[in-house]
C-alpha cells in the first residue's frame, strides 16, 4: 500500500504493498478550502476501499465539537498512519472495517464479530490495539503481537459479499 | 456515613447518567435487535482526561431539566443514552461518577477512573439508547 500526501511544500510517501492513498491538503486542492482529503488510489485492495475511502473523508469534515462534548477534528495525519496500520490487517478478501471518529483527533476501524473483536484506535494517544479472540481480551499500544492477533481474527472472517 | 459539610452530595446507584450519542458513534450491527450498536469509541474519556461527560438524573430532576433540554443542548446529536452508577462502579467497568456543573449543564458530571478499551466496550454495551432523532 502506497501513501500519498501532498502538503503544500512537501508529498510524504510511504511505500508498502498494493495500495495508493493520496491525501490532499487545502493548499493544493483548490476546491477544497475549509477542509482536507483522502484520496485512495488502490491498483489491488479490497472491494471495500472506496467506501473507507469515503467514510474517511466525511470525518476529516467534521468540526470542533462534533460529538458535542468538545471533541477535537480528525487530522489528515492520525488517518495515515490508521490506514497504514489497516493495510497490514487485512486481504484482500477481509471484511471491511466499521470506521468511526474518536473524540481524541483521531478514527477507530472496528471489526466486531460473532465471538472475537478487533479495534484499532489511532489518535493523539497514539495506537493502540484491542483484540477479542478465543484466548481472552488483549489490548496495548500497537505492537507486533497485537497486530498479528489482530490480522488472525480478521482473517478467520472472510468479506461475504 | 453522612457526607462532610460542604462536600458534594454523593450519587446514588439507581441514578441515571444520560449522555449524548452522536450519529458517528451508532454503527451498523445487523446481529442487534435494532440493527445498531453504540461504539466504544462513544466512551471514550475527553482528551483533557476530564473523564467521559454525562448529565446526573438526579439533578436534573431537582432543576427541572430533561432530557429533550439535554438534546437541545446539541443538535447535532442523535441519540441520548444511560448508564446507572451502578453498572458504572461495578466490575467489569470498575470506574465512578463525580458531580461536575458547568455553565450550559448544571447537572453535568464525569465518569472517571481507569480507562481501556475493554471498559469502554462494556459501557456501550450497558448503555440503553433513551431516543433516537434521524439525522435529516
Amino acid at each position: 500500500m502506497t501513501l500519498l500526501l501532498p502538503e503544500p511544500t512537501t508529498t510524504p510517501t510511504i511505500a508498502a504493498g498494493t495500495m495508493r492513498h493520496k491525501a490532499s491538503s487545502p493548499a493544493s486542492s483548490p476546491y477544497i478550502a475549509t477542509s482536507r482529503r483522502i484520496l485512495i488510489e488502490a491498483e489491488i485492495a479490497p472491494p471495500w476501499i472506496a467506501a473507507v475511502e469515503r467514510r474517511i473523508n466525511e470525518l476529516l469534515l467534521l468540526p470542533p465539537g462534533w460529538d458535542t462534548y468538545g471533541a477535537q477534528p480528525i487530522t489528515v495525519e492520525n488517518v495515515l498512519l490508521a490506514l497504514s496500520l489497516l493495510e497490514r490487517l487485512v486481504d484482500l478478501d477481509s471484511p471491511a472495517p466499521i470506521i468511526v471518529p474518536t473524540v481524541a483527533g483521531g478514527i477507530q476501524m472496528e471489526w466486531e464479530f460473532d465471538r472475537t473483536a478487533v479495534e484499532v484506535r489511532v489518535d493523539e494517544g497514539g495506537a493502540w490495539f484491542f483484540v477479542g479472540d478465543d484466548s481472552g481480551e488483549h489490548e496495548g499500544p500497537a505492537s507486533a503481537d497485537l497486530s498479528a492477533r489482530a490480522a488472525r481474527v480478521i482473517a478467520a472472517v472472510p468479506y461475504s459479499t | 456515613m453522612n457526607a462532610e459539610p460542604g462536600a458534594p452530595d454523593p450519587i446514588g446507584d439507581d441514578v441515571r447518567l444520560f449522555r449524548r450519542i452522536t450519529q458517528h458513534h451508532l454503527v451498523d450491527a445487523p446481529s442487534e435487535p435494532l440493527g445498531k450498536r453504540i461504539s466504544s469509541a462513544a466512551f471514550q474519556p475527553s482528551s483533557a482526561d476530564e473523564g467521559i461527560s454525562v448529565s446526573l438524573e438526579d439533578t436534573m430532576d431537582e432543576l427541572g431539566i430533561t432530557s429533550t433540554d439535554l438534546m437541545t443542548l446539541a443538535p447535532p446529536s442523535i441519540g441520548l443514552s444511560f448508564v446507572t452508577a451502578r453498572q458504572v462502579r461495578a466490575p467489569p467497568v470498575g470506574k465512578d461518577v463525580e458531580r461536575a456543573p458547568t455553565g450550559d449543564d448544571p447537572s453535568h458530571g464525569n465518569i472517571v477512573g481507569p480507562d481501556s478499551t475493554a471498559r469502554r466496550r462494556h459501557l456501550a454495551r450497558l448503555a440503553q439508547v433513551q431516543w433516537v432523532i434521524e439525522p435529516t
